[in-house]
């Protein structure tokens, strides 16, 4: 059978891919998607932690589920406050916005 | 095990349909090949299961299930059932498919979404074939219904036309009619015999508990319930009265589509499911009355009305309805072998009809265009064609040939055999049906003969038909190879009774199918066989004498109209023509009454619950308006009682920061101006005086900061799970 | 070791996932990134089929093949024009790549020095998705939860509603 560990490392192999392309884009969708990425890396990790040490297996995947909420509700919103900037600033690359700056 | 070769049967067609969907769409040559491609295999692949079940080489067929629905332990599986039926259809349909296929190459050539076409035939293919083989009618109604959307895709293929839109909406809408039926059959199978599978449904017992009447407490039994329920499937489907009227209109789409779909395929799949279902049936007490009533009524129905068409395709769709209603009576009657041989050559005969109909629409429009017509043309229309004999050799011969395997000429068509074993069955049964059918028979010679003449004989009546040439041979080809079956498929099922021939040649057909089932018993009269090839001969006779014999002028009036015009029975050729005006009552009641009750839910909508959201959406507005007020008296009140409040120690602040801070402040001053002297706020007597160390220190530091500061994320991201990293490699170390 | 099935299937299933990953954050045109990210998800999807968690799987494509993904083409059918992505200067590039494999190393790492179980805990048991609704709805389970995070959908709705209203 799979051992757990290869479950892990690949979830962390998708966690640091989602990682790479959250921090080398500019697109602030392509950032979005990466968070999902990162999120499903996530999700692995508590399914197969769940499948491979819990009894009952409940908490992991109730785990997983709030997850994806928080997931969907984050994607969301963060594509709205996108549309806004988009609105504004005609822009939608994450260094041309940087009001922050100085 | 050689039989699982037949899941794959619907799957290639299907993964053409997928292939070209995707991929090959805009390619032309590519999408046919595809297409082609994935029927042919499946013809191979049909031909060989046929023949290595009727030789009995292969052994029983059996072919693997798969576990489909599983439900808490509880599995539903789903498997081929490679019976008798389903064989023989599965010599048909690839068969008849691929012909169709290579014909559509040929009449589709330049139309814009060609890839589509071909996309749309193969995925109908794949439905119709697992029609065929499924083993569940659950899975049994999904291909039905996917046939059914097919249907709709195709005859509204050119959708540019809005006649061509209104059929297919019609023809999936009335259809769907049967469907309800159908599906309720499904229900009420499923509540009394708790599965939908053939090998659960068609055993001993279950047969036998289903035939008890006393269901729901009325008299009748619970198979007769379920047939007829399932019959409403088939009436919708099959186009059988009432729910005919969508099939005439069907004809707006291309010919190749009427050939398979309304002639050859998907009608006859209604039929089919009476085939399979006929265990059903006689447990429900053959004969089921209700059947054969309406498929002998529609025989003589859509007979009639084909007399009055003017349209090379609508003629021979109410002769297909005609020809369904026959196959219906003769299974309502329990002649399960007569009827499904019917259904056999009928498909090979009408299609060949209809691809022999789209040869002469072919060369109708390429003379129109090439004889310099203009205006108003309709190619199907039989009063403009007229001399294509001369000019159209094969495709004459073809339509011939198709033509009179429809009238049954005796002996030499497969029509004529599988026509007369019906005639033959039901004059054993029910003599009033016979009289029915046989005149039905007669009147279908008459419009063979009155179609062939008006389209083939005589002189061209038109510009569009004196400059008419001969098709090219995609689709001559196919026409010839379905004329061969035409003629010679008969002589597989020729019964042993028959006078002279019978008993030469063992009667396959009837070996290989009726062993399967038990049906009603071959009479050996020959008064059926006389009455039956005289009515033929009869019709055709008076089709030739009325049409043929003076074929008629350019501009002049059709024979049958001014024959019942002169005897002041024009109002009943209207009748005729209009299909005894089906399609107006149907429009001015059902179609009127839901959508009234369309426009009523419309209006109550906007009414009742649109009303209660705004009286929601009042209430919150009052509430958020008492809200407002609280705030703006009660609570700004109190916030100016704090602002007076604050007012006043400010004042009390002030007097206390003036007279004992203020010189405190001026001590702490003094010794203060060792501050600007550090940190360079001293103005510098000189421009260049060197600024003060913490200051010099802060700025650097300053600027480092603001460095860090890009305004990008990312960048703050970055250093974040920097940060981290070193986080844990300090924590490891 | 010998490779049983399962182990293959993990291996083909986890080498597509990966590769599509990495396609997508590596992805010139932003709609091929969106395309790749769908094959992402049903990889995961098909990762967890083979943990025995199909329910979790049908959630995985509802909600993000059926759902962001979705709202990800709609965004960047709003924000059209900037479809493609102007690469950054290499020198931001090859930092965020050291940072992620630095990541990746430390849990690979991390994650090999425990000595994991390779064998589930118990085979998959075939009514868990009753267990699962109630331990979602009781009390005594993760019903309060359940309840603030359907607050929170509303909240969030309400606020994408309001952030990207038209003005």
């Amino acid at each position: 059978m799979v051992p757990l560990s290869w479950y892990l490392i690949l979830a962390a192999a998708l966690f640091s891919i989602g990682l790479y392309g959250l921090l080398a884009r500019r697109n602030l969708v392509m950032l979005l998607m990466s968070l999902e990425l990162l999120l499903n890396a996530v999700n692995i990790n508590l399914i197969a932690f769940s499948r491979y040490l819990e009894e009952g297996q409940v908490v992991g995947r109730v785990f997983a589920l709030f997850v994806y909420v928080i997931a969907a509700a984050e994607t969301a919103l963060g594509l709205a406050i996108m549309i806004a900037v988009w609105r504004t600033r005609q822009t939608v690359a994450v260094d041309e916005i940087d009001t922050l700056k100085g | 095990m050689v039989w699982n070769l037949a899941w794959l049967i619907p799957a290639f067609p299907l993964l053409a349909f997928a292939g070209i969907l995707l991929f090959t769409q805009r390619r032309a040559q590519l999408s046919h090949r595809l297409a082609i491609g994935g029927i042919a295999v499946a013809l191979v692949l049909a031909q060989l299961l046929f023949w290595l079940a009727v030789t009995g080489a292969g052994g029983t067929p059996a072919a693997d299930s798969w576990r489909w629905l599983i439900n808490n332990g509880e599995t539903v599986s789903l498997g081929l059932a490679l019976d008798p039926p389903a064989l023989v259809m599965l010599f048909m349909v690839p068969l008849l498919c691929l012909l169709i296929f290579i014909y559509s190459t040929g009449y589709m050539r330049g139309d814009p979404r060609y890839g589509r076409f071909f996309a749309y035939i193969s995925l109908f293919a794949s439905a119709m074939l697992g029609v065929v083989l499924l083993d569940n009618l659950l899975a049994f109604f999904i291909c039905w219904e996917l046939m059914g959307l097919c249907s709709y895709l195709l005859i509204g293929f050119w959708y540019e036309r809005p006649s061509a839109v209104a059929a297919g909406l019609k023809a999936f809408l009335v259809t769907k009619v049967g469907d309800l039926f159908f599906f309720l059959g499904l229900v009420v199978l499923y509540a009394n015999v708790g599965s939908l599978a053939y090998r659960d449904l068609f055993t001993a017992e279950t047969l036998a508990q289903l035939a008890q009447p006393g269901y729901l407490g009325l008299p009748v039994s619970p198979a007769l319930v379920i047939a007829l329920l399932l019959f409403g499937g088939t009436v919708g489907k099959s186009a059988q009265f009432p729910l005919h009227t969508w099939l005439p209109d069907a004809m707006a789409g291309p010919t190749p589509v009427s050939a398979l779909i309304h002639a050859a395929t998907m009608v006859s799949a209604g039929v089919f499911l009476l085939v399979r279902m006929f265990p059903l049936l006689t447990a429900a007490g053959l004969p089921v009355l209700p059947v054969a009533y309406i498929g002998a009524f529609t025989a003589l129905f859509g007979a009639l009305v084909a007399l009055g068409q003017n349209d090379i395709k609508r003629v021979l769709a109410f002769s297909t309805m005609s020809q369904l209603g026959y196959m219906v009576a003769a299974l309502g009657l329990g002649a399960y072998v007569a009827g499904f041989f019917h259904l056999l050559t009928h498909a090979f005969f009408k299609a060949l009809l209809f691809l022999s109909a789209g040869s002469v629409i072919h060369a109708m429009e390429h003379g129109h265009q090439h004889g310099g017509g203009a205006g108003e043309f309709d190619p199907n229309d039989l009063l403009a064609m007229g001399g294509l004999g001369r000019v159209m050799p094969r495709t004459s011969v073809a339509f011939l040939l198709g033509g009179l395997s429809l009238a049954g000429f005796p002996l030499l068509t497969a029509g004529f055999w599988s026509k007369d074993e019906i005639l033959a069955q039901v004059y054993a049964q029910d003599q009033a049906l016979f009289w029915v059918l046989a005149a039905a028979a007669l009147l279908t010679a008459f419009y063979v003969a009155r179609q062939l003449s008006l389209v083939f004989l005589g002189t061209p009546r038109s510009a569009a038909a004196a400059h008419a040439q001969e098709s090219e041979r995609s689709m001559t080809t196919p026409l010839l190879i379905l004329a061969a079956f035409a003629v010679a498929l008969g002589w597989v099922g020729i019964p042993e009774h028959f006078p002279v021939l019978g008993g030469l040649i063992p009667n396959w057909f009837h070996e290989f199918v009726g062993a399967s089932s038990a049906s009603a018993p071959v009479s050996a009269d020959w008064q059926p066989l006389a009455l039956g090839v005289g009515a033929g001969l009869l019709g055709l006779g008076l089709g030739w004498l009325v049409y043929g014999w003076r074929p008629l002028a350019a501009g002049a009036l059709e024979p049958l109209a001014a024959a019942m015009r002169r005897l002041h029975l024009g109002w009943l050729y209207r009748a005729l023509q209009q299909g005894f005006y089906f399609d107006g009552l149907y429009q001015h009641t059902v179609v009127w009454a839901t959508q009234a009750l369309a426009a009523f839910s419309a209006r109550f909508d906007a009414a009742v619950p649109d009303g209660a959201v705004r009286g929601v959406a009042a209430g919150v507005r009052a509430l958020s308006g008492a809200a407002a007020y609280f705030d703006e008296r009660i609570l700004d009140a109190l916030v100016n009682m704090w602002g007076g409040i604050s007012v006043g120690l400010g004042r009390f602040f002030n007097w206390l920061d003036l007279h004992l801070v203020d010189p405190l402040v001026n001590v702490i001053g003094w010794f203060g101006q060792l501050g600007p002297w550090a940190t360079g706020s001293v103005e510098p007597e000189v421009p260049d005086a060197p600024v003060g160390p913490v200051a010099w220190l802060w700025t650097r530091l300053g600027k480092f900061v603001t460095a860090l500061q890009t305004g990008a994320v990312q960048d703050y991201l970055s250093l974040a799970f920097f940060t981290v990293i070193i986080l844990i490699v300090a924590f490891f170390l | 070791m010998t490779l049983g099935f399962g182990q293959i299937a993990f291996l083909a299933i986890a080498a597509l996932t990966v590769a599509a990953a990495l396609a997508m954050v590596l992805a010139r045109h932003i709609f091929h990134a969106i395309l790749l990210m769908i094959a992402v998800f049903v990889g995961v999807a098909a990762l967890y089929v083979l943990l025995g968690v199909s329910f979790m799987a049908g959630m995985q494509l509802f909600i993000y093949v059926g759902g962001v993904s979705v709202l990800a083409v709609l965004a960047i059918m709003v924000t059209r024009g900037f479809m493609g992505d102007r690469p950054r200067p290499a020198r931001s590039t090859y930092g965020a790549a050291v940072v992620a494999a630095s990541v990746f190393g430390g849990l690979t790492w991390l994650i090999l020095q425990v000595p994991w179980p390779s064998e589930p805990l118990v085979p998959a048991p075939q009514n868990d998705l009753a267990v699962l609704g109630q331990v979602l709805v009781s009390r005594a389970g993760y019903a309060v939860p359940f309840e603030l995070a359907s607050l929170l959908l509303f909240v969030v709705l309400l606020g994408a509603l309001y952030i990207a209203r038209e003005r």
